[in-house]
């Protein structure tokens, strides 16, 4: 390859990555690896937010005073190191799958997670908390509770 | 309109052209330097890949959510746990191969197969991890390298070869660029919709106070973020400004050496604050621009400082 040739070579392949890549960026679902737009932290989250979470009830076999949000579970959730969003990746399509009520994808998700995160035996729910940013993360502080689903560990039944 | 197209025709000639005028100056000293970069480069390689396999051997991924993407598709076809062990065998040998033959270029591709895999491997879990992409970029790019080690060479391949070099730096300067370019887009989309946007004093903080919960994290910072929001935002306008001239910094070598402390900084600063940390980019800003082919050692910090994006401009008559 001659020179002039690498040069176009390098400016169209340029062009046709990053633009690929810029292409894909609506559509997060679609990512075609190894393109991406680097578009990181673009937007910031709004100050009251949604997110679906894991609220623990029991755990061990000994009823907790008050529920346990997964943010303040570390000694009721196994956490292993990179795997935090799994774990929300998990509970995020656990709770629409339990929206959309399919039996199957519910029984699933949740053999993953009680397997992988859940070690002791528990009662959890998956639910969805509308909080303000700054009151969560000062006192854990949720402005509306909605509880999608509650379920037992096989362990602990 | 002829007087328009012979001017275009021109700035696209200098343009086209820049490269061995402005950038190689010296054009042997360079040489020499980006080959032992190169050579370094495919060295660290081996650390890296020893690095994986120590947290492999302790902490093999969970197969949750395990669909493989193109480049592992043969995975679908062996059991997980002998697909683990033959990406291993891959990586670590194609690794020591281009360690030892980074001269050849066959040896370059195995090195860059070896990425693709563990890359495509690494992402095949539903989320995409793209702090590892630099690696595979930079992989990626040296595959190209003329073979032009030993002397004599003559000036055609040495050219050649330096500027696959910077077509590697200018790639992953890109990178940040395009990260700004994203923040701008989106910025103007929230500004439209009358949402907080990222140009905000507390969006800083905001982010740490959505990011670390969720996750159960913590940072040494963070919680100071989130109490005084209003000290973020130089932080976060900085960020901006480091991040959209990088793509500038690979015309301007005297600035390659301090562009990539600063954007080392700004890696440093992610992990303290949201405790997010891309290792592979800060190895690639090391390995690259620390000690750039194309940076004059006699450059002096007013020469840098007058070289800056924006602030070049105003500083240059206060200090020349």
């Amino acid at each position: 390859m001659s020179y002039s040739s690498l040069k176009i070579f390098t400016i169209l392949f340029f062009i046709f990555y990053f633009g690929t890549a810029i292409y894909l960026e609506p559509k997060p679902s679609d990512h075609v690896f190894p393109f991406f737009s680097w578009f990181l932290f673009s937007n910031p989250p709004t100050k009251i937010t949604s997110l679906y979470t894991l609220r623990v009830l029991e755990s061990g076999g000994e009823k907790l005073n008050s529920p346990v949000l997964l943010r303040d579970a570390q000694t009721f959730v196994y956490l292993k190191a990179n795997a935090p969003t799994v774990l929300e990746a998990i509970i995020e399509r656990l709770a629409k799958s339990i929206i959309s009520s399919d039996g199957e994808k519910i029984a699933a998700l949740r053999r993953e997670l009680e397997l992988y995160f859940l070690t002791k035996p528990t009662r959890y729910e998956i639910v969805l908390i509308t909080y303000d940013l700054i009151e969560y993360w000062r006192e854990s502080k949720v402005r509306k509770v909605d509880v999608l689903a509650t379920f037992t560990t096989d362990n602990l039944r | 309109m002829k007087q328009f197209t012979t001017s275009a025709k021109n700035f696209f000639i200098l343009l086209f052209s820049y490269p061995e005028k402005k950038i190689f100056v010296d054009e042997s000293y360079s040489f020499e330097k980006a080959k032992t970069i190169a050579g370094l480069f495919y060295a660290i390689l081996v650390y890296y890949a020893l690095s994986y396999f120590t947290q492999w051997s302790y902490s093999p991924p969970i197969p949750v959510n395990f669909s493989p993407l193109w480049p592992v598709f043969w995975t679908h076809y062996v059991p997980f746990s002998n697909a683990l062990n033959i990406m291993r065998v891959f990586f670590l040998t194609s690794v020591l191969f281009g360690a030892y033959f980074f001269r050849y270029r066959v040896a370059r591709i195995f090195v860059f197969l070896a990425f693709l895999e563990l890359f495509g491997f690494i992402n095949s879990f539903g989320g995409i991890t793209p702090n590892i992409y630099p690696v595979l970029y930079a992989t990626f790019w040296l595959m190209f390298l003329p073979d032009a080690w030993d002397n004599p060479v003559s000036s055609e391949e040495r050219k050649k070869f330096l500027f696959v070099f910077w077509g590697t730096q200018l790639f992953l300067l890109l990178t940040y660029t395009f990260s700004a370019v994203g923040k701008f887009y989106y910025a103007f989309v929230d500004f439209q919709m009358g949402r907080e946007t990222i140009l905000a004093p507390y969006a800083l903080a905001y982010y740490i106070a959505h990011w670390l919960p969720r996750l159960q994290g913590a940072s040494l910072l963070g919680p100071f973020f989130v109490r005084h929001q209003i000290v973020g935002w130089p932080f976060m306008l900085f960020t901006i400004y480091l991040q959209f001239f990088s793509f500038l910094i690979a015309f301007r070598p005297a600035l390659h050496r301090l562009w990539a402390l600063g954007l080392t900084l700004f890696h440093i600063m992610s992990h303290l604050t949201l405790s997010l940390l891309f290792p592979e980019s800060v190895l690639m800003l090391l390995v690259f621009f620390y000690n750039s082919p194309f940076y004059r050692p006699n450059t002096t910090l007013r020469e840098q400082l007058c070289a800056l994006p924006l602030f070049g401009p105003v500083l240059r008559p206060l200090i020349m």
